[in-house]
């Protein structure tokens, strides 16, 4: 074969080689410079400004995000179908928030056997962290103490209160209780817990719980509950009760915010979920560079009360403005 | 040689360049169809015709009722769409209303990228949310950007309808919401990098929602000035603060007093928390059993939804309860936790609530079935129950209202499976009767669900609350003849194939003798006749005759009979004969040609309907005959010899007989080719007789069945033989004329 001839053939394969990307390219876009951040739930005060610090940090590195989640966030068999979904789809990386801490576990670890990398925010699930694996967590202990020192200092040293929403199926509702009552116990020996109440996934039990309790003629004098859905419960049944005023609320997690500016809610201890989108980014962008990233990144919490939020320092991590470039 | 080349580089471009201008006159052809086929942005529907296949859905439980869309899904970003992803510039409007608190439900436009997720998709959203009684009007991208919220005067109740519209022109996208009281709240936004086109679709987010009256249509500038009053439209510029939970309202008035404050703030989680206030009087469902008869006792309860269709049946820990009659701001979906008040009615095995008034405390607290035999459910304890029961499909019929009806039986108990809906039909028609079933669903005693048929009924809430343990056994009736069938195929086919099989080797033998013959006669009976030729030739040139005349006639003698012996050999070893002329003819040949010279007589006689005779009888037959025939020449000194070929309807009878000697039958007797005839009488199945007395002649009679005769029991064979033996016969009769040439 001739140079022309054999040039002539090249050209028509480049040709048609050519013809074949132009007609088939938005098929076969890949995702590869995409990472699939997946929260325990979409458009919530909690989780937006995850979306954000992540968003933000992948535009710089010349990154896409792929934000969703299963619409219901109790729904954890739902949260690990998505998550099989999301692996099938050829994403760089995955960054999650477990709903449960038990039930992740084993789809995690078979993600790390493919070789995805994959970010874990909120609960150690257990795993050690490796090449492919890192966490973001929120610091639990110092919520707990942070909280058990609010309550020392609403109630002066002395009272009687009642934990809610302890749910052992979330590693880090269990860290922040037992931080809570040890810090209590050492700090304020004179605050006594008087009833535990486990928790729920839904605001109407987390309610009833809170109800029955007020009713059950138990004194309290404050509110420790451990997650934003029994936080809403517990402020619902005191607003039901009228006892906004009588029984202080300290709750965790940022949901409803216009009850701390009334004072029907004393206080939230609030994640930093913009930094922590921020840092989990940054660790997938290490992990799929093949960089020695840090295994635990821990998170302080935030205080936020009706001094401080307004504060830059708490607004920063209720900022969700993941439209912007920068 | 270098033309060569040039033309086939030349040709090669040309191919390429036609195939590339081929592909892009399809892609271009594609598109120019598909913008076509997308034409004008029109669609209305009023839900009273079934449209429904024409909506997507993402997530959400959508169904037409009423003349609405609904969905009773309280999930976060339930998503219907339709249209088509080429309109451009459109407005599309609807009757709105929310069914639920804390949520907000609206209309999509110019959407594209649609997945299951709460923002996932491409697109712009305005809906009425009452968390704090506003027109939201923002862009989701998998995300979810809010550009305005805008208060609604009064403000956003629940189970009222609101007129919304939705305008994308341009990139100015505009949305109003006409309240009951006719007041108009408008939302607009002009977006630089807005999306150009989408389709259009229907929204909920945390809460269900009624649709009805969806109208698009095209949109002019005079639309957008209509919806605008030509008020400037302000650019998009979303709050950064995440909403609405947690963005403060720009109305706050920190002077005001906290009690305003929470009044101003708090009025929709006030709502909210009133919807799950429990009654602390509630009684467990078990005690409704033990009301006093008679008298209707106003009751309240508190339980799971278990079934919402034909009747709503909830169940706490110790029972369930039917509620005939009921109200409810929210219709109620399985699942949820009620609470219910109304009139409790005693009835024979469980109460039924009636004129309740049902109030959803929260969602999504599933119960597990009990599972239970179906001789523990006939005992009506688990009446309005959610239970899970097994039993043996005995039958499946259509039922009134699009219902299912499957007919079960377990544990000598009958019991019945009702299905609802369009899809159970469909869904069971599948099902094998004899099949093993697990069902979960609501157990009735009611006679309006068993007909006082069977002890109970299943109510099934849905389609997939069956499940197919295992099929139903292989030895049902029709498997069973099937087999018997497949069986009886099999062993015809076999029968067929021996068949097959020993027609070729009889006919190889066949061949053979005749091949044996036909090299007997050129070179055996040749070689006789020389060496007799060449015996006379030396005698007649020999003088001195005395003893070497004695000799050569002795030579002379021994040679004619070895060449009679060999003639007589070639005969019986040739088939030719009986193929030209038939059975009788044959042997009647066969018997003159033995008595040639003598004085026997030959008499024949044949009687019946003459017909085919397979080619492996009639030659058993004519050895035979041929055997009695010499017998009785060789040994009888018969004056007649009598052959007679009578055909009967299923057999046929050889008789051959003479009026010679004859003989004393008994051991000895078999020397004379009596063992030679009855084993070939044997070889097909014929019966032997042999008469004989001395001084009174010998016959022999050979009756042998004819296929007639297997023809009334296996009618497959007998075709099948008679299809083998004309299409043999054909062949023989052929073989017969061109064989003698060989002579």
């Amino acid at each position: 074969m001739t140079a022309l001839s054999r040039f002539g053939t090249s050209r028509g394969i480049v040709i048609l080689s050519t013809l074949a990307l132009v007609v088939c390219f938005p098929a076969c876009n890949r995702s590869s410079n995409t990472v699939a951040v997946i929260p325990r739930a979409c458009g919530t005060a909690l989780w937006e400004p995850l979306h954000a610090g992540a968003t933000h940090v992948a535009h710089h590195e010349g990154m896409n995000i792929y934000w969703n989640a299963s619409p219901r966030e109790d729904d954890v068999a739902g949260q690990i179908d998505f998550l099989e979904k999301i692996v099938a789809r050829g994403y760089a990386g995955i960054i999650i928030t477990p709903d449960q801490t038990l039930p992740l576990r084993s789809p995690i670890r078979h993600i790390i056997a493919e070789g995805l990398p994959i970010v874990v925010v909120g609960t150690n699930l257990g795993i050690a962290p490796s090449s492919k694996l890192a966490y973001v967590l929120n610091d639990d202990a110092a919520g707990g103490q942070m909280a058990a020192r609010r309550i020392g200092q609403i109630l002066n040293g002395h009272g009687s209160i009642a934990i809610l929403g302890i749910n052992p199926q979330l590693t880090g509702i269990t860290i922040r209780e037992r931080s809570f009552e040890d810090t209590l116990e050492k700090e304020y020996p004179n605050i006594h817990v008087v009833a535990r109440r486990l928790g729920y996934y839904s605001v109407p039990q987390e309610q009833q719980v809170a109800e029955d309790l007020l009713n059950s003629g138990v004194s309290l004098d404050a509110i420790v509950a451990l997650s934003h859905i029994s936080t809403r419960g517990v402020f619902y049944a005191l607003v039901e009760f009228d006892k906004t005023r009588a029984i202080k609320l300290v709750g965790f997690d940022q949901d409803l915010m216009p009850p701390i500016r009334t004072g029907g809610i004393d206080s939230v201890i609030m994640e930093r979920s913009n930094n922590m989108g921020r840092i989990a980014m940054e660790l997938m962008d290490g992990l799929i560079q093949g960089r020695q990233v840090q295994g635990v990144s821990v998170v302080p919490p935030l205080l936020m009360t009706r001094e401080n939020i307004d504060s830059p320092e708490v607004r920063q991590q209720l900022t969700a403005d993941w439209w912007k470039t920068q | 040689m270098r033309a060569r080349r040039w033309f086939r580089s030349t040709t090669t471009l040309v191919t390429a360049s036609v195939a590339a201008m081929a592909l892009i006159a399809v892609v271009l052809s594609l598109r120019w169809y598909s913008a076509r086929a997308a034409g004008q942005p029109r669609y209305h529907d009023s839900f009273r015709l079934d449209k429904q296949d024409q909506w997507q859905p993402f997530g959400g439980t959508w169904e037409v009722a009423g003349g609405a869309m609904r969905n009773d899904s309280d999930e976060r970003g339930a998503k219907l769409m339709n249209g088509n992803t080429r309109w451009k510039d459109y407005l599309v409007e609807a009757d709105v209303q929310l069914l639920g608190q804390y949520g907000d439900a609206g209309l999509i436009i110019r959407a594209t990228n649609e997945e299951e997720g709460v923002d996932a998709y491409d697109g712009y959203y305005a809906g009425l949310r009452d968390l704090d009684n506003t027109l939201i009007l923002g862009r989701a991208a998998y995300g979810w950007v809010e550009y305005q919220a805008r208060h609604v005067t009064p403000r956003v109740y629940a189970q009222q309808w609101y007129h919304l519209k939705v305008l994308a022109y341009g990139c100015d996208i505009i949305a109003s919401a006409t309240a009951p009281s006719g007041a108009i709240t408008t939302d607009a936004i002009h977006d630089p990098h807005c999306v150009q086109s989408g389709r259009f679709g229907l929204k909920s987010y945390q809460t269900g929602g009624l649709w009805r009256n969806v109208q698009v249509r095209a949109a002019t500038e005079q639309d957008l000035l209509d919806l605008t009053g030509g008020l400037k439209i302000p650019l998009a510029d979303p709050d950064p603060l995440v909403g609405p939970t947690g963005k403060p309202r720009t109305d706050w008035d920190p002077s005001r007093s906290a009690t305003d404050a929470e009044e101003q703030y708090l009025e929709p989680l006030y709502l909210d928390m009133r919807d799950h206030h429990v009654d602390p009087g509630g009684q467990p469902i078990v005690n409704l059993r033990a009301l006093p008869p008679g008298k209707p006792t106003h009751v309240v309860i508190h339980g799971v939804v278990t079934l919402t269709f034909p009747t709503l049946f909830v169940q706490d820990s110790t029972g369930g309860v039917a509620i005939e009659s009921f109200q409810s701001k929210t219709p109620p979906q399985i699942g949820d936790q009620v609470e219910a008040k109304g009139d409790a009615e005693l009835h024979d095995f469980s109460s039924v609530l009636k004129d309740a008034e049902v109030h959803i405390l929260w969602t999504h607290a599933p119960i597990h079935p009990m599972v239970v035999t179906a001789a523990q459910a006939a005992t009506g304890s688990f009446d309005a129950q959610y239970i899970e029961v097994e039993g043996h499909l005995e039958n499946k019929q259509e039922g009134p209202n699009h219902t299912m009806v499957l007919d079960l039986e377990e544990d000598n108990q009958s019991f019945r499976a009702i299905a609802n809906g369009r899809g159970a039909a469909d869904a069971f028609r599948g099902l094998k009767d004899k099949s093993r079933l697990r069902l979960r669903g609501i157990c009735v005693v009611d006679p309006a669900y068993t007909k006082d048929l069977t002890p109970f009924a299943i109510l099934l809430p849905s389609i997939n609350d069956v499940e197919i343990l295992e099929g139903p056994p292989w030895w049902s009736t029709g498997n069973i003849v099937a087999a018997i069938i497949v069986l009886l195929l099999l062993i015809l086919a076999a029968q067929a194939l021996h068949n097959y099989v020993e027609r070729w080797r009889l006919i190889a033998v066949l061949e053979e003798r005749q091949r044996l013959a036909h090299e007997m006669h050129d070179t055996l009976a040749q070689s006789f006749a020389g060496i007799g030729f060449q015996l006379q030739a030396i005698r007649d040139e020999i003088d001195d005759r005395g003893a070497i005349d004695r000799e050569l006639d002795l030579a002379s003698t021994l040679v004619r009979r070895s060449h009679e012996e060999a003639r007589r050999n070639i005969a019986a070893l040739r088939p030719e004969l009986l193929e030209s002329v038939g059975l009788l003819q044959a042997l009647e040949q066969s018997a003159k040609s033995m008595v040639a010279g003598g004085a026997i007589g030959i008499t024949t006689f044949s009687s019946g309907e003459v017909h085919g005779i397979p080619v492996r009888i009639s030659d058993t037959l004519f050895r035979i005959g041929q055997e009695a025939l010499a017998n009785a020449v060789r040994h009888s000194n018969p004056t007649t010899m009598l052959i007679s070929l009578v055909y009967r309807e299923a057999a046929l009878e050889l008789l051959i007989e003479d009026d010679g000697s004859g003989f004393v039958l008994g051991a000895d007797s078999d020397g004379f080719g009596i063992r030679g005839m009855k084993k070939r009488a044997d070889s097909i199945s014929a019966d032997l007789q042999i008469r004989s007395m001395p001084g009174k002649g010998t016959a022999v009679r050979t009756i042998v069945p004819l296929p007639d005769k297997l023809m009334r029991t296996l009618w497959p064979t007998s075709i099948w033989h008679l299809l083998w033996e004309r299409r043999f016969h054909g062949q023989e009769t052929n073989k017969s004329a061109n064989s003698s040439s060989y002579r």
